[in-house]
C-alpha cells in the first residue's frame, strides 16, 4: 500500500517538475503572493439531504492560490442514520481537511484550474447502534455507543474549477481516501466516519460538486510567452 | 486516469450477507473405540438464554451453534436419544459492527474457552473462531455394547426382503429406554439388561396384537476405556429361547457399537 502510494506520489511530483521545465519558467520568476481567496459549498451534500433519507449535512470549501498552488480548506458535518431489521444504526460528526492543489493550466488567463493535491484530513464524531430483537436470542434492547471518536485519515485530489460568470465558480473535486485510522474503543466498530464516509475497506472514495465564490485580492499576472 | 482507476478499484460492493460474524462454534461426533464419526439422533439443543431450538428431531455427525453476543458465557443442553449432556463456553465480550441495512450487524468474537461440560470425553481442536465452518469441538462418546439390532424381514416367493411393522410401543422386563424412530419401521435397537442373562422385550402392534422375545447371552467386562467409561459390558452368544414371532434366525451373536442386525424376525 505504501509503495503503491508512493507511485502516485512520485508521478505528481514528476508531473509538476516536468511542467515547470517548460519555455516560460525562463521568464520572470513567479509570484507566490495570492490573487484572491474562493469559497464555496458543496451541492451534492445539500441535494443528498434532500433526497437521501439516511443522510444529512453540508461542507464548505475554501482555496487561497499560491502561484500554482493552492492552499485549500474544507470542513463539513454529516449525520447518518441506517435502518436495518430491528436494528438503527446513527451518527453525527464534523470533519476537517487542509492540504495542497496544484494547478496545471497555469497560462489560463480567468486562472481556471485543473488540479491534483493532496489531503490530510480529522473528524470528531458519535456514532450509536441500537439492537431491538435478535432471531435467536429473543428480545434484547442493547445498544452500543462511540463517543467524541477521532479519526484521521488522508487524501488523493483531483479535479477542475471553472470560472462561470464574474466572481462565480464552479468546480469538481474527485476523492481518493485511504490511510483511515480511528480511535473507538473496542466493544463497538465504527461504520461511518464523517468526512470519510464507510470504514469497511482500507480505502473508499468521494466526490464534491463546488459552487464557489472568488474574491479577488490584487489582479493577477498573466505571463507571455518570450517570442 | 490513474487517478480515476484507483477510484473505481476502491468502489465499495455491497457486502455479502453471508458468514460475517464468527460466532459459531463447530462440534463432531466422533466414537470414542474407532474415532470415526458417529451419527447422532438429537432429540434438541438449547440454550437457556434463547427459546430457540437447534437440531430438533435432526441426525448429524457434526453440528455448529451459535455463541449468544450479548453475553460472554453460552451454555447448551444438548439431548440426543441415549443421553442429555451439556456444554459451556466464555468469551471476552464481542465487538459489534454495522454492516448494511441489509445485513444488520456482525460480531466478532475471541478469547473462547470451553469451561464446562458432561460428555465422555472432549477434545478441544481450536479455540480460534472462523467465519467459515470448522470443527472446534470433537466430542467422543463411551462404546454402547448392549444394544441388539432386530430386523423385520419377510419371504418373497424368491427372496428375503424388508418388512414394515406399525408399532404402538415395545417394553421390557427391565426399566429400559427405547428410541423409536417412527411408529413403522423395518429395524429397531433394543438395549439388553447387562444386569441379567436375559432380557424379555413385548412388542405391542398397531393391529392390537402383542408378541415377545427373550434373548439368552452371556456377559463379559472390559475395561479397555475406563478412564472415561468406567467398566463396560460386552454380550456374546447372544441367542432367542422363547419367542411368540413364527420365525427368528440370530445372525450375529455379539454386540457392535454401531449396530449390525443381531436377529432376523419373521413375523
Amino acid at each position: 500500500m505504501l509503495r503503491f502510494l508512493n507511485s502516485i506520489l512520485i508521478i505528481i511530483l514528476l508531473s509538476t517538475a516536468a511542467m515547470g521545465q517548460s519555455k516560460d519558467s525562463l521568464a520572470a520568476r513567479p509570484s507566490y503572493l495570492p490573487t484572491g481567496i474562493r469559497i464555496g459549498t458543496d451541492i451534492i451534500s445539500l441535494i443528498r439531504t434532500q433526497t437521501d433519507d439516511s443522510f444529512s449535512g453540508y461542507e464548505f470549501n475554501a482555496d487561497i492560490d499560491f502561484y500554482r498552488y493552492y492552499l485549500a480548506v474544507e470542513a463539513g458535518r454529516w449525520e447518518r442514520e441506517f435502518n436495518a431489521e430491528e436494528e438503527t444504526y446513527a451518527n453525527s460528526g464534523n470533519y476537517v481537511r487542509i492540504g495542497v492543489d496544484i494547478n496545471f493550466l497555469l497560462k489560463d488567463p480567468d486562472k481556471n484550474m485543473f488540479f491534483f493535491g493532496m489531503r490530510y484530513g480529522r473528524g470528531t464524531y458519535s456514532e450509536q447502534l441500537s439492537i431491538m430483537n435478535d432471531p435467536v436470542w429473543g428480545n434484547v434492547t442493547t445498544s452500543y455507543t462511540n463517543t467524541d471518536v477521532k479519526a484521521s485519515w488522508g487524501e488523493l485530489t483531483t479535479g477542475l474549477r471553472v470560472k462561470m460568470w464574474n466572481f462565480f465558480w464552479m468546480g469538481y473535486t474527485a476523492r481518493y481516501k485511504f490511510a483511515l485510522n480511528t480511535n473507538e474503543p473496542s466493544g463497538f466498530v465504527s461504520y461511518d466516519v464523517p468526512g470519510y464516509g464507510k470504514t469497511e475497506k482500507e480505502t473508499t472514495w468521494g466526490f464534491n460538486y463546488q459552487i464557489l465564490f472568488r474574491i479577488p485580492f490584487r489582479k493577477s499576472e498573466v505571463r507571455k510567452l518570450p517570442d | 486516469m490513474l487517478f480515476f482507476s484507483l477510484a473505481m478499484g476502491s468502489c465499495l460492493d455491497e457486502p455479502d450477507c453471508v458468514n460475517l460474524s464468527n460466532g459459531f462454534i463447530g462440534i463432531s461426533f466422533k466414537k470414542m473405540f474407532d474415532e470415526k464419526a458417529d451419527t447422532i439422533n438429537f432429540v434438541s439443543i438449547q440454550s437457556v438464554e434463547s427459546d430457540s431450538i437447534f437440531y430438533e428431531l435432526a441426525q448429524a455427525t457434526a453440528i455448529q451453534l451459535p455463541l449468544n453476543q450479548y453475553a460472554n458465557q453460552t451454555s447448551y443442553t444438548i439431548e440426543e436419544v441415549y443421553h442429555e449432556n451439556f456444554l459451556v463456553m466464555s468469551y471476552a465480550k464481542s465487538v459489534a459492527q454495522f454492516v448494511s441495512e441489509d445485513c444488520g450487524t456482525r460480531f466478532i468474537f475471541s478469547g473462547l474457552e470451553f469451561t464446562d461440560h458432561d460428555f465422555d470425553s472432549l477434545k478441544i481442536v481450536t479455540n480460534f473462531l472462523s467465519n467459515s465452518v470448522q470443527t472446534n469441538l470433537e466430542v467422543y462418546r463411551c462404546p454402547r455394547t448392549n444394544l441388539v439390532k432386530v430386523a423385520f424381514r419377510q419371504l418373497t416367493d424368491t427372496e428375503e426382503e424388508a418388512d414394515t411393522v406399525y408399532l404402538e410401543n415395545i417394553s421390557a422386563d427391565y426399566p429400559a429406554f427405547f428410541f423409536i424412530p417412527s411408529d413403522t419401521l423395518s429395524v429397531i435397537n433394543l438395549p439388553l439388561n447387562q444386569n441379567a442373562l436375559s432380557t424379555t422385550f413385548n412388542f405391542n402392534f398397531k393391529d392390537g396384537s402383542s408378541q415377545a422375545i427373550t434373548f439368552t447371552y452371556t456377559r463379559t467386562l472390559w475395561n479397555e476405556f475406563d478412564a472415561w467409561c468406567g467398566t463396560l459390558t460386552l454380550f456374546s452368544e447372544l441367542a432367542s429361547t422363547i419367542s411368540d414371532f413364527s420365525e427368528i434366525e440370530i445372525r450375529k451373536d455379539s454386540i457392535h457399537d454401531p449396530p449390525l442386525t443381531n436377529v432376523a424376525i419373521f413375523k
